[in-house]
């Protein structure tokens, strides 16, 4: 019986976990999902999960008539490629599927219809010679024996059933390949492959061809060690194991059943062996940042956490070993399982988001160089004087001269300008700079910056120069001195009522076991926890829960403009037209052959279709071809200048954010990509007006002053012009007026802002896009409710008030209790559970509460 | 009542046996990821290589009916 009960105890244990990984939710979510796909087999999971490409409109439409291509979806426009009476929309897509179907791997169409990916030729086939050097592989790997090579691959197109047996199945397509296992949330396919057969190159070919391309970026390619990763479960489950066989042998004490004095004996002494890993090893981390926290000299919770602990655990051994007594070895089990169990739930992570984004990500992990012959090699083996190659939207890695005529440079990392430059031959160019246009030849002047370098090799998390002085951590000093004056008062008084020592201490030594600040230490992660997960529901991820807290001390906010206030390049505006319908219907069907997002604009403009021939695409400048005799050419202002047409006076004076339309050599349409204001955005900031101190900072000149100084009534925290290092020192600023600043930026020009203020929220166009550095990531959705998610942060942190009040409460009545010396071990197991339970039911529906009052 | 010792024993054992088995499925990667186990199970096994492409049509076709 005894025995039965144990295994169900750790088999319960173990399912609690699997559930706690979940998030309840989740576990729920799935299951009903899972029904709904058993019957089916088709794979509406994934549709949840991730929309499958931004057309998916477009594809059901056009899917009814027959026109998608069997492999990837898309519509079929211009030339067919039919194999075995399927069409496909290309000739990537035709290879895949004829290199899929003689490896009789149809089974990929079966999981799911046009489940492949678009294959893309924008730019040529990379080259990936420079994985095969030795210096870098080295820091890429996992793990490396011999020939056997483990390496974790990020690979963003993973998006649904099919692509995961693909790519499960790898080592049907080549022999080198020994297992692949992907990890659908993180987007990864961990390798184990043979590298004397299929060199890393070979592999990223591989993939590449079958439409996943690996990417290859330096921060992918952190280790964490086992232990960094997993320590926290395995803790938890050690300290579940303490508690619950400790529970059981404290049983007999629990029913008040008289056992023999030898048993109770054994029984206090297995228990205090089962109190030790919970003790040493699950505790671990509040007994380290306790030690830290006292040599830095500032005080923090876990101080007396590890008070609590220590004096519950001395207590404990005292009566075991000489009055052979039962102690309080199950509280103190309980005490560190619940507190990992509310840190396990605080601790969450987006898998898909990036929070550290930035420069790492930005810099490219190769470089083309060239010396007779082009060759790729690793960034940092890059030296003074060696010639670069430089494609189109590739960035400059290191300051170097223009070997080549001229190009334009786009320096809107360093500067947040987003207008290009022209740079002559001879130039300067700088690192960071992206190249567009035309490939260029660069002579190299300066070696990678050493920062650089130390952000790639550098391991673990970054630091953070940000303090965070929480709520529990400011009151724990007060709370210390409280408790042990109290627990001497109580010492004090017994002594003198009874004039016996062992009383006297007895009293002292259960205040102090009673006030241990058990609700305390569960109630403010567990708030935190359960915003972040309600929270990111709604488009707004928090790194950490724990910045629910800084939130709130928030007074000022500061805005960047293009790209967070406004959406950049999102409206067409036409402002130049002589157009019929003839060319309109051509350069509709035209712009239907490209994917860029503007030429879909333009297509969805008119629905008929012309067949086109001789279509051509120049990468970043534009594209052209021939409709029914008509020759079509759309693209930017410089290109069509290039090629001999001339503007339409009206046109000349505007920036150069314009799309020419040229029809038979005449240009017949101007049109001016503007931003425009997101959805919204003035009720936003009259709400945030209320409560906060706006500025904004934008790297454009200042045309939209008027509109927004409607909006921010103070005009001079409307700064315009502003390159990111001014943005940083206009934070740094306000932070020396003693301001809350949180910085609301989107790109990488924001990035330094961002880190310097008090919170850097970045706001982006969809989960899991790029985004800088910074702590909160706000889909650009959910922009509009930025008001709401800050009162809820102001919420939380009143429900962790409150919650302290109640475990207060209970503190106070424990205290009267063992103050007067008839506290046993039964009343504290039931009094500190109790508390805690309490605090957890009130976290739990506070903030469902909190979120509803919202209307999230 | 002895026995009860030797009860406790072999329960506290057994108890261990458990913690090292939960400690190995941590460490062989269990819990890492706990989303694609669950796509994996609506894989079919591997069926044979030859099978005809009508079939799998009206296959298709059942399962958009469904």
């Amino acid at each position: 019986m005894r025995l039965y009960f144990l295994s169900t105890l750790e088999v319960n244990f173990r399912v609690y976990f699997l559930f706690c990984n979940y998030g309840g939710q989740k576990l729920t979510d799935f299951y009903s999902k899972f029904l709904t796909c058993t019957n089916t087999k088709m794979t509406e999971i994934n549709a949840s999960v991730q929309p499958k490409s931004f057309f998916a409109g477009t594809v059901s439409s056009v899917e009814e008539q027959g026109l998608c291509c069997f492999h990837c979806g898309l519509p079929i426009s211009g030339q067919k490629y039919l194999e075995q009476e399927k069409q496909f929309c290309c000739a990537g897509c035709l290879a895949v599927y004829q290199l899929l179907s003689s490896s009789g791997m149809q089974q990929f169409y079966e999981l799911q219809s046009m489940p492949g990916n678009a294959i893309s030729n924008e730019g040529g086939e990379k080259t990936y010679a420079y994985l095969d050097d030795p210096v870098l592989q080295k820091h890429l790997f996992q793990f490396c024996e011999g020939d056997h090579v483990v390496i974790r691959l990020k690979v963003p197109s993973i998006h649904c059933i099919s692509c995961v047996w693909l790519l499960e199945n790898l080592h049907r397509l080549d022999a080198g390949v020994r297992k692949a296992t992907v990890n659908f949330l993180k987007k990864e396919v961990r390798v184990h492959f043979n590298i004397s057969l299929l060199p890393l190159s070979k592999l990223a070919h591989l993939l590449e061809k079958i439409g996943y391309p690996a990417e290859f970026k330096w921060n992918h390619f952190k280790r964490t060690s086992f232990f960094e990763e997993h320590s926290d479960i395995v803790k938890l489950g050690v300290a579940g194991f303490c508690f619950g066989n400790v529970m059981m042998l404290a049983f007999p004490e629990y029913f008040t059943i008289e056992v023999p004095h030898k048993y109770k004996y054994f029984f206090g002494f297995v228990s205090l062996l089962l109190c030790l890993p919970a003790m040493f090893y699950s505790a671990k981390d509040w007994f380290t940042q306790a030690y830290k926290a006292i040599e830095n000299r500032h005080f923090s919770l876990d101080i007396p956490i590890v008070n609590g602990l220590l004096v519950l655990f001395a207590i404990s051994c005292y009566e075991v070993m000489i009055h052979h007594q039962g102690g309080y070895q199950d509280t103190l089990c309980a005490f560190v399982f619940f507190m990992l169990l509310a840190r396990y739930f605080q601790r969450l992570t987006f898998d898909h988001l990036s929070f550290d984004g930035g420069t790492l990500s930005y810099f490219p992990m190769s470089v083309t160089l060239v010396k007779e012959e082009r060759s790729t090699i690793p960034l940092m083996q890059i030296q003074i004087n060696d010639t670069l190659y430089l494609r189109n939207a590739e960035v400059i890695p290191v300051d170097s001269i223009l070997l080549s005529d001229s190009c334009l440079v786009d320096y809107s990392y360093l500067t947040g300008e987003s207008q290009e430059v022209w740079v002559e031959r001879g130039a300067m160019l700088y690192a960071g700079g992206k190249v567009c246009g035309k490939a260029i030849e660069i002579k190299v002047i300066q070696t990678v910056k050493k920062e650089i370098l130390e952000q790639i090799w550098e391991d673990g998390e970054r630091k953070s120069h940000k303090t965070k002085v929480s709520f529990a951590d400011k009151i724990s000093p007060y709370f210390m001195i409280f408790v042990y004056s109290l627990a001497l008062i109580g010492g004090l008084w017994q002594w003198y009522d009874s004039h016996d020592f062992n009383m006297a201490l007895f009293s002292f030594s259960s205040v102090l076991i009673i006030t241990c600040p058990c609700a305390l230490a569960i109630s403010a992660p567990l708030v935190h926890g359960l915003m972040q997960r309600k929270l990111s529901k709604k488009g707004f991820f928090l790194r950490n829960g724990s910045l629910i807290e800084n939130l709130y001390k928030i007074d000022t906010i500061v805005f960047d403009k293009t790209g967070t206030i406004t959406e950049s390049g999102k409206e067409l505006k036409s402002i130049f037209d002589i157009t019929n319908q003839e060319d309109r219907f051509a350069i509709a069907s035209l712009a239907s052959n490209s994917l860029h997002p503007i030429s879909r604009k333009l297509a969805n403009q008119e629905q008929k279709r012309l067949e086109i021939t001789d279509y051509e695409e120049v990468v970043s400048c534009g594209i052209k071809g021939n409709a029914n005799g008509k020759i079509v050419q759309l693209g930017n202002k410089e290109w069509l200048e290039k090629s001999g047409f001339e503007l339409p006076q009206a046109c000349q004076q505007r920036g150069s954010s314009l799309l020419v339309v040229v029809c038979d050599q005449k240009v017949v349409q101007v049109f001016e990509t503007c931003d425009v204001f997101r959805n919204h955005w003035q009720t936003t900031i009259q709400q945030l007006r209320a409560y906060y101190d706006l500025h904004v900072l934008s790297g454009d000149t200042d045309q939209a002053r008027e509109t927004l100084s409607r909006e921010f009534l103070k005009p001079a925290q409307l700064q315009f012009r502003q390159n990111p290092n001014d943005k940083q020192k206009y934070i740094q600023n306000l932070k020396e007026n003693r301001l809350r600043v949180m910085m609301v930026g989107d790109g990488l020009n924001d990035q330094f802002a961002l880190q310097e203020a008090d919170i850097g929220v970045a706001v982006t166009e969809a989960a899991g896009h790029f985004s800088p550095d910074s702590d909160i990531i706000l889909e650009a959705k959910s922009w509009s409710r930025l008001n709401d998610f800050l009162a809820i942060a102001k919420s939380s942190v009143k429900l962790i008030h409150v919650n302290f009040m109640i475990s207060l409460i209970y503190n106070v009545l424990g205290i009267l209790v063992a103050a007067m010396g008839l506290l046993t071990p039964l009343f504290t197991a039931i009094l500190m559970p109790i508390s805690s339970l309490t605090v957890v039911v009130s976290a739990v529906f506070g903030s469902q509460l909190i979120v509803k009052l919202r209307k999230l | 009542m002895d026995i009860i010792i030797l009860l406790v024993c072999v329960s506290v054992s057994i108890a261990v046996v458990f913690l090292v088995l939960f400690i190995w499925s941590v460490k062989s990667g269990q819990y890492e990821d706990c989303h694609t186990p669950a796509m994996r199970i609506l894989m079919e096994d591997n069926k044979s290589e030859t099978k005809e492409k009508s079939l799998k049509g009206e296959k298709k076709d059942e399962r958009r009916k469904d």
